[in-house]
């Protein structure tokens, strides 16, 4: 079919394929104007957060928790200078390296719940979808059920369940990833599920058990590649969501003790009795950081939502060569 | 023309029906899930006292409140109780959980509904404006808009308009449903509702109306701002689809200048969605005015969750809890019936 190409058209295409391999780039190359320039922004404001987290201990100038240097306490709640960038809190802790390490504990809870979210939501989609039946039938009514609920009290009493007794930095870090992974499983389970059913009779899953495959291997090998696809776009825009529910949680005081680990949320609690004072430096930079990761990875879901969509993308124009129609003589009437 | 009418509303009693049985298990997983989860971490009683009262007197407790029998009976009493609008009762203050329901509800009831007015109120005449200036300037500023919106968390909106309004300003009250004079004379109000604004009106004093109205303007800000952006969105999206569809390129070819196309007959078929979407955001409504309640110390059911959490009476929070789920199930049930009155589509 391709044999009208001359062969810089060919070497083209397949340099282009190649690049296409890599899915950043992939998405990147079919934007143009407004939504490449939120999918770059959107990108390294998560790239700037993932910086942060990663070298919060050489950046942070003070631990998290730290009160004082040298044997001198820092004063409490001391606006901004140039010893304490953004002020200090009503315990005397450096708001700048709360903020840093907030930044850890974020993206550790998050990675943790959407990794969860994927490994619990993706297989019983899968296997619900596939398999049909009753269990399929119980599933859908307890995730919809679920999809109903104000997530954030989803998340609540999730983890009051889990989170009873335990108040170490890992334990807080992990029982909050799990309520969150309980609360977004439903969406995952979702649309892997509705993918699954209508793969489910696709000739290609026909043939591979016409050839004898067991159900597991149709699953797995032919059905999977075809239903994952979205997956990576719920995931962005789920991770944004999830960490509006973890500041949630950390502002409503729970999961994550502020002695063992820097939370977002808590900390804009925590400023609230300042607020009465005039003191502004120590929720304004905490929630800016919450609303900056937010952002970023919003628009990184929101920019890969519309590409994978062809009718919201918005291309930009391409050279179209036509290939030369020989003219059938005398054809036409 | 009798039997269309006929078989149509026959298709939106079908519809209705099924819609209402769809409820019943929804409401049942979520009461059954609430209640197991809550018991997975052990004995209520145990969590509220322990340490502070003896073992004789947690086990009295425990008695009286019938948490010594086996699980199964309590779940089967539970779950009739909730059928008779019985949600059991708080352990830290021993009141009914129906009453904390009727009064902390109202708060959260009037704190909902003003937001939702705000939603609205933003979020449709700019997804308008955007549809109008589609993919320039006002359009991409809208649409940054709306995901700030939806990435600033609540409380943080809450603690910014605070620090602007009340404290730098002084123009609006910080926290509270009322000012401590009003809150007290309005108290006495009969018919009490609860509702600060129909209570202030009952009382008759013009000036008590608007130091109520003036501590709702910043909670509700926050809380409508924080759906606004969703129905912005979607009433662009609607409004460009719906402009591209026949019916409407018919009234161009007729003429009609494109104000009017716009304002006279693309918008109330694009307002459609907007009100199927609704029900959804009622969920996040609530899950917000959390959130808010606790940020303006708005004394509403989410404020008493937080208390009740914080005192660790998680009796009282299951039954808020379930209360809750049970208003989202029928509020999303009311929205869909709207729904499919209003757009004959969804019947089908």
């Amino acid at each position: 079919m391709t044999t009208a190409l001359p062969e810089s058209a060919q070497t083209e295409a397949v340099i282009e394929r190649r690049l296409t391999r890599i899915p950043g780039l992939a998405a990147l190359r079919a934007t143009a104007g407004f939504q490449r320039g939120m999918l770059l922004a959107g990108a390294l404001l998560v790239l700037f957060f993932v910086v942060v987290a990663v070298f919060a201990g050489l950046i942070a100038p003070y631990g998290f928790n730290q009160a004082s240097a040298n044997g001198v306490d820092f004063p409490t709640l001391a606006p901004p200078s140039a010893q304490h960038w953004f002020g200090t809190t009503v315990s005397g802790t450096d708001v700048f390296s709360r903020v840093v390490y907030g930044a850890r504990t974020a993206l550790e809870v998050i990675v943790l719940a959407v990794a969860l979210s994927i490994v619990v939501g993706v297989p019983l989609g899968l296997i619900s979808g596939y398999r049909g039946g009753w269990l399929d039938r119980a599933l859908v009514l307890i995730t919809d059920a679920l999809f109903a609920f104000p997530t954030l009290l989803l998340a609540i009493v999730i983890s009051i369940a889990i989170a009873s007794g335990q108040s170490s930095a890992t334990g807080g870090i992990v029982s909050t990833a799990v309520a969150i992974t309980v609360v977004y499983v439903p969406q995952y389970f979702r649309v892997v599920r509705n993918a699954t059913v209508a793969a489910r009779e696709e000739p290609y899953a026909e043939a591979a058990r016409a050839l004898g495959a067991p159900p597991r291997v149709v699953m797995v090998r032919y059905v999977f590649a075809n239903v994952v696809q979205t997956v990576p776009i719920i995931a962005t825009l789920n991770a944004g969501d999830a960490i509006l529910t973890l500041a949630g949680l950390g502002f409503l005081g729970f999961g994550i003790e502020p002695s063992s680990a820097a939370e977002w949320g808590y900390d804009v609690n925590k400023s609230l009795s300042d607020a009465a004072a005039g003191i502004w430096w120590t929720g304004l930079f905490p929630g800016l950081a919450i609303v900056l990761l937010v952002l970023g990875v919003t628009l990184v879901g929101e920019s890969l939502n519309d590409v994978l969509n062809p009718v919201l993308r918005t291309t930009k124009f391409r050279k179209v060569e036509l290939p030369i129609v020989v003219p059938i003589s005398g054809g036409g009437p | 023309m009798a039997t269309t009418t006929k078989s149509s509303s026959g298709s939106l009693r079908t519809y209705l029906i099924t819609r209402l049985l769809l409820v019943i298990p929804m409401v049942w997983v979520l009461i059954t899930l609430v209640f197991f989860v809550m018991r997975v971490i052990g004995d209520p009683i145990e969590s509220a006292f322990g340490g502070r009262l003896s073992a004789e007197e947690i086990a009295s407790r425990r008695h009286s409140a019938g948490l010594d029998r086996p699980i199964l009976s309590q779940y089967w009493d539970y779950l009739v109780g909730v059928l008779h609008g019985d949600f059991g009762h708080t352990l830290t203050d021993n009141q009914p959980v129906s009453t904390v329901l009727i009064t902390k509800g109202a708060a959260t009831l009037e704190l909902t509904f003003w937001a939702l007015i705000v939603a609205l109120a933003v979020g449709i005449p700019l997804g308008r404006v955007a549809a109008r200036y589609r993919d320039r300037p006002p359009d991409v500023g809208l649409r940054l808009f709306a995901v700030l919106t939806y990435a600033t968390p609540v409380f943080f909106l809450g603690l910014l308009l605070k620090l602007l309004f009340s404290i730098k300003l002084g123009w609006l009250p910080a926290s509270g449903r009322a000012s401590t004079n009003v809150e007290l004379a309005i108290q006495n109000v009969s018919p009490k509702t609860n509702i600060f604004l129909i209570d202030a009106i009952l009382y008759g004093d013009p000036s008590y109306v608007i130091d109520v109205l003036k501590h709702a303007v910043l909670p509700a800000i926050t809380l409508g701002l924080l759906t606004a952006g969703v129905f912005l969105r979607l009433v662009r999206v609607n409004l460009l689809q719906t402009m591209r569809s026949d019916y409407v390129e018919a009234a161009r070819a007729r003429g009609v200048p494109e104000r009017r196309v716009m304002r006279k007959h693309a918008f109330r078929n694009a307002m459609i969605p907007v009100v199927t979407v609704m029900g959804l955001q009622i969920a996040v409504l609530l899950g917000g005015a959390v959130l808010t309640e606790k940020t303006f110390e708005w004394q509403g059911l989410g404020y008493a969750v937080a208390d009740y959490i914080v005192r660790r009476d998680y009796l009282a929070v299951q039954g808020i809890v379930t209360a809750v789920a049970i208003i989202v199930a029928i509020i999303s049930f009311l929205i869909d019936v709207i729904s499919a009155i209003i757009d004959p589509r969804v019947r089908y």
